[in-house]
This record gives C-alpha cells, sequence and structure tokens, in this order.
C-alpha cells in the first residue's frame, strides 16, 4: 500500500483500523510500522476521531423515549380499533360468499358469450379501424 | 435472561406491547440519533421515531433475521422517512418555526468541556443530509461499510466515495467554524 493510498483510507475510515476494510486493514498495519510519513497521518486522523467520539449523545432522556413508544402505540391500538372499510372481505364468510359469486359471475360470462357471438367467423371478416383525418373514427367491417 | 432482538420481533409479530416497549428502548437511543442528525430538529426526530414504530409494528411480521440485521433494517426505516420528510417543502407552522437548532451545547458537549465538540455539531447540520447520514452510521453508530451502504441503498464502493466525501466536508467546515469563532474572539 501507499502512503496516498493509506491516506486515502484514512480520510474515509478514520484512525481505528477496525473499521477498515480487510483487505486494506492488513497492508495498512504493516506500512504504519516503517513509514513515518504515515504514521504521522494517522495521529492527524486520531484527533478529528476523537472529537467524533466526545460528540456521540448521551442516550436520550427516559421520559422522551416513553412519550414517542406511548404515541407510537396509541396511534396503532386506534387503527387497530378501526377496520378498514375492505375488512369484510378478509373475514372468513363474506370473504369465502364474495369469492363465490365472483367465480359464478366468471363463469356465467364465459358460458353466455358463445350464445352472443357475431355471425362473422375470424377467416372470412376483419375489423378495419379506419381514422379519418382527425375526423370521427369509422369502424368496416370488411368480408 | 434479556430477550434478543430476533425474540422481541417475534413477540412483536404477535402483538405484544411489552416486547414493543423493550425494542424501542433498546434501539431509540440510535433512531434519535439518525434522524436529529439528518433533520436537524427534535421535534421532526421524534416524528420520526414515532412513525418509524408504527412501522416496525406493522412489518414485525415479515423481518428476516437471515437476511439482515435488525439495527439495519430499522436504520432503513428511519433513513427513508428522513429522505421522504426533507423532499417535502416545508411549510412552517408557528410551532415548528419557533423549533431552531439549539445553539446551546448538548448535556453530553458540556460534559466533554469541549469547543470542538460544538464546532463539529455545527459542521454536521452544514453538510447534505446523505453526508451526515454516513458520518452517522459509521462513526456514531458503528455499522460496518457494508451495513451502511444497504442502509444507505448504495454499493459498497459508492458508500466508500460518499463516507470520504463527507469526512472530508466535515473537517473543510469545522475549520471555517474555527476560523470563524477565532475571528468572533479577536
Amino acid at each position: 500500500m501507499t502512503p496516498e493510498r493509506f491516506k486515502q483510507w484514512l480520510d474515509t475510515c478514520g484512525a481505528d483500523l477496525n473499521r477498515w476494510p480487510e483487505e486494506a486493514r492488513t497492508e495498512a498495519e504493516r506500512l504504519l510500522e516503517h513509514s513515518s510519513e504515515a504514521a504521522q497521518a494517522w495521529r492527524g486522523a486520531q484527533k478529528l476521531d476523537g472529537t467524533l467520539a466526545v460528540s456521540r449523545a448521551a442516550p436520550p432522556d427516559p421520559a422522551r423515549v416513553r412519550a414517542i413508544t406511548d404515541e407510537a402505540l396509541r396511534r396503532i391500538r386506534s387503527e387497530e380499533a378501526a377496520p378498514s372499510p375492505w375488512q369484510w372481505l378478509f373475514s372468513k364468510r363474506l370473504g369465502a360468499a364474495f369469492a363465490s359469486a365472483a367465480f359464478a359471475g366468471l363463469l356465467a360470462g364465459f358460458l353466455a358469450v358463445p350464445m352472443f357471438d357475431t355471425p362473422f367467423s375470424a377467416e372470412s371478416s376483419a375489423i378495419a379501424i379506419l381514422f379519418n383525418g382527425g375526423g370521427p373514427m369509422t369502424v368496416e367491417l370488411l368480408r | 435472561m434479556i430477550p434478543g432482538d430476533e425474540a422481541l420481533m417475534t413477540r412483536i409479530a404477535q402483538g405484544d406491547e411489552e416486547a414493543f416497549r423493550i425494542l424501542a428502548e433498546r434501539h431509540m437511543g440510535l433512531i434519535l440519533r439518525l434522524a436529529e442528525n439528518m433533520l436537524g430538529k427534535r421535534s421532526e426526530a421524534d416524528d420520526v421515531a414515532q412513525e418509524a414504530l408504527v412501522r416496525i409494528w406493522r412489518n414485525a411480521g415479515s423481518f428476516r433475521a437471515e437476511r439482515s440485521r435488525l439495527t439495519t433494517w430499522v436504520y432503513t426505516i428511519v433513513y427513508r422517512l428522513c429522505i421522504d420528510r426533507l423532499r417535502v417543502p416545508q411549510v412552517l407552522t408557528i410551532d415548528a418555526a419557533l423549533d431552531v437548532p439549539d445553539p446551546s451545547p448538548l448535556a453530553s458537549d458540556q460534559l466533554a468541556g469541549d469547543e470542538d465538540a460544538r464546532r463539529l455539531r455545527a459542521a454536521l447540520r452544514q453538510l447534505d443530509p446523505r453526508q451526515r447520514a454516513a458520518l452517522t452510521l459509521f462513526y456514531y453508530d458503528d455499522l460496518s461499510g457494508p451495513e451502511a451502504a444497504e442502509v444507505l441503498g448504495l454499493g459498497l464502493r459508492a458508500f466508500w466515495s460518499l463516507l470520504h466525501r463527507s469526512r472530508q466536508s466535515l473537517l473543510r467546515r469545522m475549520d471555517d467554524e474555527n476560523a470563524l469563532s477565532k475571528g468572533g474572539a479577536l
């Protein structure tokens, strides 16, 4: 590892080599042992790390934590108490009735279609949709 | 015995409020820190934390521990909520207008008695939200590079690049703050 590369990692991950990616860490440790330039840069980075450590916020006030949690639970309870307008779909009986009705409708539609089928077969006719220069659309049946 | 995150999530999925409270207490520090660092306002961070808790409750059943750590999952929820909030043009209510970032040092800063901590907070506030998130996740919350990248929805190389830029910007802003405070002292 070159001192420049070392400094780049130092400016990214800080002076605690344990936080560096493993592949960079081993090389960095080796470089630190014999490069005064690297050692100097490392001491400089330690200063900012120290400041970052000092400014770590203290744990939040327990009363604040309790207030936030209470409010979240109050919201959760009120949401759970008020059923959604679609909830009936998920109840077993009504849901099953709805699914059966939907299936019956689909089946009836499927069976009824041949009764009202057009007299034109696919081979003998085609539908041409013509656009008349931005005017009204005409539909022509071609035999 | 203290229940692990996975056991708590299983209980939450079954509607156990006690488990929910334990989990909230355990992770609230992380949730609030990320939200506060990204949004810069305590009241907005509280709103995001509350919304994140509601989503954790709703989606507890779909959480899969084998896919990601709970902290990564929670952070992803919080990060996305913050980004959504930052995208919406802010209409200031009177309450929100009064909720300006507190210029006085935090309790932790006072304990440390450190001017550097104040400069750091001021510098952090000037960064882009994604840069703030990258620094918070990696340096404050000790997420690994791959975990932080997952939360931010980035590839690992892109994350390292973002983190590098963020740290450099932070240093520059801190130097500016330093120059300002020295100028002010003269």
